[in-house]
């Protein structure tokens, strides 16, 4: 490639890191100094505990403690290209505990005409949309591409403990919705499986669709069900989510979608947890 | 080291994040392809420049260190649950701000949109930081903890495929 190129690469590069009026974006700096304060403090109290619980340790073993580890810096990692496909992509659901007035960026997805979220562990209801909107598995023309649109992105936001609002994505003529609590944590929506956990749901459930879902652990992440039918974990996801069971009864909100025979579950601030279906007569066991 | 006030470590913060947030976001958003999606990027690396800020009077540049942190999480967020990607590269910027055309390149910038994001991560990293921070390839090989040769290769080959996808068409004679 020649300099002529590269003049045209970096002139091309500038005019597309300012389209889209990112160059006058306001900063979250609020937000920001929020999330940075509640992290430190979040560290300080593990890092007090986890001394207490060295020094405790040692005193028993007769060891002597030298300190704690030094704060890994950041690194990077080996890379991997992105996904091809759109609806492959996580969903955006913001992070387990919402700050009120902050803004995060969050999909909405399609089941029941986009009248559900799950926001900060909680499953909210909104009044949906009236208007044609695309279905969750629909494929849709954008430009000179087709992509599948399972979601609408834009952000959430927790204007106080009971309302949520979803804006749009910048340049969308839709109005903000408003999102309250579902009445009894999970509310009906006609031609959905079930999403209380633990109930049996009906075999309704669409390729493809994101359906609300209560993912429902004890004694361990391993099983769940959906759709009429029971499914495990394809691995181990118990060290990675935290939820290694300890006996604790766990609902987890969350979205779920089946596709072939896997079936997906999102729910903010944990990975993305994938399940085959069980064997015939597999039941989760019983807790000792 | 200086013994900071909590509310002029947080003054000094906000003066920073303010001057420095733009530029960072359209970094993030050539790397990410998505300006949602950089928002989360720019405010995650935030969070973590605010954690170390305390050490600020260490550090050569804010600057860089912010942009070396916007790049390594970028890096590494595969893992992280914050992460997504565009869906629809370019979508958003076919139009600036305030309505107008930038270039009269909606096209152009839409297959450089594209074609960037079908780079793989590694190189569609050194592409923005040679040429659009434009970094040398010793900066850029630090930044990234990878060797100057790693840098010149990934390099070659991201400018490679962005001519082969004639991802440059539409700026050739134009701006020179």
């Amino acid at each position: 490639m020649t300099h002529i190129d590269e003049d045209e690469l970096r002139r091309g590069l500038r005019e597309l890191a300012g389209a889209d009026g990112t160059a006058g974006a306001a900063p979250p700096t609020g937000a920001v100094v929020a999330l940075g304060r509640r992290t430190r403090h979040r560290r300080r109290a593990l890092a007090a505990g986890a001394a207490t619980v060295l020094v405790a340790t040692g005193s028993v073993l007769g060891l002597r403690w030298t300190g704690g580890p030094a704060p890994s810096p950041d690194s990077v990692a080996a890379t991997t290209s992105g996904s091809a496909d759109p609806s492959d992509l996580p969903l955006r659901l913001g992070p387990a505990e919402p700050e009120i007035g902050a803004a995060y960026a969050y999909d909405l997805v399609g089941s029941c005409r986009y009248r559900y979220a799950v926001f900060g562990g909680r499953e909210w209801v909104g009044e949906g949309l009236r208007d044609p909107v695309p279905d969750s598995g629909t494929r849709m023309s954008r430009t000179r591409t087709s992509v599948v649109s399972d979601r609408l992105s834009g952000h959430m936001r927790l204007v106080s403990e009971d309302t949520a609002v979803f804006e749009f994505g910048k340049g969308s003529p839709r109005p903000p919705m408003t999102f309250r609590p579902a009445p009894g944590g999970s509310a009906p929506c006609p031609g959905l499986p079930a999403p209380h956990p633990g109930k049996p749901a009906a075999e309704e459930a669409r390729a493809g669709v994101w359906y609300p879902h209560g993912l429902y652990v004890h004694c361990g992440l391993r099983h769940t069900v959906f759709d009429g039918r029971t499914w495990r974990t394809a691995r181990d996801y118990q060290a990675e989510t935290g939820m290694d069971g300890s006996g604790r009864h766990l609902g987890v909100r969350g979205f779920a979608r089946m596709t072939g025979d896997s079936l997906r579950f999102e729910a903010p601030g944990l990975p993305r947890i994938d399940f085959v279906p069980a064997a015939p007569g597999e039941e989760p066991p019983a807790c000792a | 080291m200086r013994t900071r006030s909590s509310t002029a470590h947080d003054q000094d913060f906000t003066e920073f994040t303010e001057a420095s947030y733009a530029s960072l976001l359209r970094t993030a958003r050539l790397l990410t392809g998505d300006r949602h999606a950089a928002e989360d990027l720019v405010q995650a690396a935030l969070v973590k420049v605010y954690l170390h800020w305390g050490r600020s009077g260490s550090w050569v540049s804010p600057q860089a260190y912010a942009r070396r942190v916007v790049v390594n999480l970028y890096a590494t967020w595969r893992r992280r649950r914050w992460h997504t990607e565009t869906a629809h590269p370019g979508g958003e910027g076919a139009v600036a701000a305030d309505g107008r055309d930038m270039a009269g390149g909606v096209e152009a910038r839409l297959e450089l949109a594209r074609a960037l994001g079908a780079l793989p991560r590694a190189q569609r990293a050194v592409v923005v930081l040679r040429f659009y921070e434009d970094l040398s390839v010793e900066e850029t090989a630090d930044l990234l903890g990878c060797s100057p040769g790693t840098v010149k290769s990934r390099t070659n080959r991201a400018l490679e495929r962005l001519r082969a996808a004639g991802a440059l068409a539409g700026y050739a004679g134009r701006g020179r």
